[in-house]
């Protein structure tokens, strides 16, 4: 195609779909100009960091509706701000809508034993699962887990937190087309701010047990829900968790970012042994991934605990990984605030979220459902 | 980058990071993404890049993708709480490609990145360089997917409104 050729495509194609442009840039300025200042100077002045937290994308053809919810509410914190917080206890929602006192928050006890260097336990873990069979493959890799994450709403200074748990169940093929099926569950109030903040959290459908189905690949304004592991690239970290992660992020350590990678990447398709040989392998590599030694996970799982620690989504962190000994197979992963807006000062640390990897397996169809992973043993098979 | 240099940036492309998202999200995820691609640039760039606009756009599309990915792996939790009666013309959100419209339902059928393409040309109207370097393509690769799209497209512009437009293409690619 000639530069001529090019320069008429986009005339045509600007030409037939211009009308379909759902925003000017005229509405968008005017629109946009206080806010911008404000954007601007808390850029300048450091005050400004991640933020995108809670608020639900809309995507192109996706349904239902999504509510006006104003910018105001996700500034990040400032120190003040969080200072103060009012904690008003612990409660529960149920999938029944009623709120009670909960009787635990779904966090790890925290007291991890002190670290040492997790090269060699991730090595060992490596060449357990290298002399596992490859398993049979079939036309979908089909993941299911158990989550809690962790939902923000911040006005006027006010911060309300809850943790609501989701089963998700989620059959792709290589090309990324499959099922996902979403159920929800309960929701923990972590964190009381105001009525207001936790209104807007609280949402008439928050909780439930009701499915979701999503049909995977047609969403085009997703990442495929499948990695290509042939095409990642396993002796350069930081390239690998970019394609992992979809993102370019080099405010994000390289170790932090494979630690988050792998539990993304775990939680959205099934690893054969020589590839979760090559995921431990590529985290050994890496310098101040801690070895927390043995731990059970929430479903008294036992596995291996390994440990990054950060301090580049708004406050120290921790990046939990539960991974079993002889499989290789990640059980669990977390993300928990050690101290800041999450979790105030002199606080226990906060849950953030957490990921249970129930069962991942090759399976036949988007009907087929693979078997509870057993510590020890090789990939689930499938389950009737 | 110095502050006023900075500034300068701020001023010429807020509007357009801006409008790239919410042609995409809902607003106030729009707000975040454009507030986002800002502080990496404040953080990142010891100058202005050659093309500001494209380099934006190109770190918006990562920022997006890899929120929208966890949004999806966080479950439906934020739809949920989100689930409050609204109009699109309240919060801003798009619908895509209008969806009664011929040529709409044919874009839709493109691929995800072929129709990126397509908003970066038509909403966003960046050039083709501009647009290659959004997409993280050569200029070349890009010619070649802008090639396929035309054809893709013109096979669905059979009532097209402009109709001799749509048999000027057949007739190029024929």
């Amino acid at each position: 195609m000639t530069s001529t050729d090019t320069r008429a495509a986009v005339a045509e194609l600007r030409r037939h779909l211009g009308r379909t442009n759902p925003i000017t840039d005229d509405g968008v300025g005017a629109a946009a100009a206080d806010e911008a200042q404000l954007v601007l100077r808390s850029i300048v002045t450091g005050e400004r960091a991640r933020v995108l937290t809670s608020v639900p994308a809309r995507r192109p053809g996706a349904g239902g509706p999504v509510p006006a919810r104003g910018p105001r509410r996700r500034w990040v914190l400032a120190a003040a701000a969080v200072a103060g917080l009012s904690v008003a206890g612990v409660l529960a929602r149920s999938p029944g809508g009623q709120t009670a006192v909960a009787e635990s928050l779904p966090v790890l006890p925290y007291a991890l034993p002190e670290g040492t260097p997790a090269a060699a336990a991730l090595e060992r873990i490596a060449a357990a699962a290298e002399l596992l069979p490859a398993p049979v493959r079939a036309e979908y890799g089909y993941v299911r887990t158990t989550g809690w994450y962790q939902g923000t709403s911040v006005s006027g200074g006010a911060v309300s937190t809850v943790l609501a748990s989701t089963q998700v169940e989620l059959w792709a093929d290589e090309d990324g087309r499959g099922r996902q099926r979403q159920v929800p569950g309960p929701v923990l109030v972590q964190r009381v701010g105001s009525q207001e903040t936790l209104d807007s959290l609280l949402g008439p459908a928050v909780g439930g047990s009701e499915a979701s189905e999503t049909t995977l690949g047609d969403d085009p304004a997703l990442p495929s829900a499948r990695t290509d592991l042939t095409r990642l690239e396993w002796d350069d970290p930081r390239a690998w968790a970019n394609a992992v992660h979809h993102h370019d992020n080099p405010d994000i350590p390289v170790p932090v970012d494979v630690v988050t990678a792998v539990g993304q990447l775990f939680a959205s398709q099934p690893l054969d042994p020589a590839d979760r040989a090559r995921t431990w392998r590529l985290l050994a590599a890496l310098p101040d991934v801690q070895d927390r030694g043995p731990l059970a996970d929430r479903l008294g799982r036992t596995g291996r605990a390994f440990t990054v620690d950060s301090s580049v989504f708004g406050g120290p962190q921790q990046h939990l990984l539960v991974v079993d000994e002889i499989t290789g197979q990640l059980l669990e992963s977390d993300d928990v605030a050690l101290t800041g807006p999450a979790a105030a000062e002199g606080e226990e640390p906060v849950l953030l979220g957490l990921t249970l990897l129930v069962a991942a397996a090759w399976v036949a169809s988007t009907e087929t459902r693979a078997g509870v992973l057993v510590p020890g043993l090789a990939d689930g098979t499938d389950a009737p | 980058m110095s502050e006023d240099d900075f500034t300068d940036l701020f001023g010429a492309h807020y509007a357009a990071v801006l409008a790239y998202g919410l042609r995409r999200v809902d607003s106030a995820t729009a707000h975040d993404l454009a507030a986002e691609v800002f502080v990496v640039a404040w953080r990142r760039l010891p100058t202005a890049p050659e093309r500001p606009r494209a380099w934006l756009l190109a770190v918006a599309r990562r920022v997006l993708a890899n929120e929208l990915r966890r949004q999806e792996r966080a479950g439906r939790l934020h739809r949920r709480i989100a689930d409050q009666p609204a109009t699109a013309a309240q919060d801003g959100v798009v619908e895509g490609w209008a969806g009664d419209d011929e040529l709409g339902r044919a874009v839709a059928r493109l691929s995800t990145v072929d129709q990126e393409l397509v908003r970066l040309l038509v909403w966003e109207e960046l050039d083709p360089q501009e647009a290659a370097e959004v997409l993280g393509c050569t200029g070349g690769a890009f010619r070649v997917r802008l090639h396929r799209v035309r054809k893709r497209l013109a096979e669905h512009w059979g009532e097209a409104p402009t109709a001799h437009a749509v048999t000027t293409t057949r007739g190029e690619l024929a």
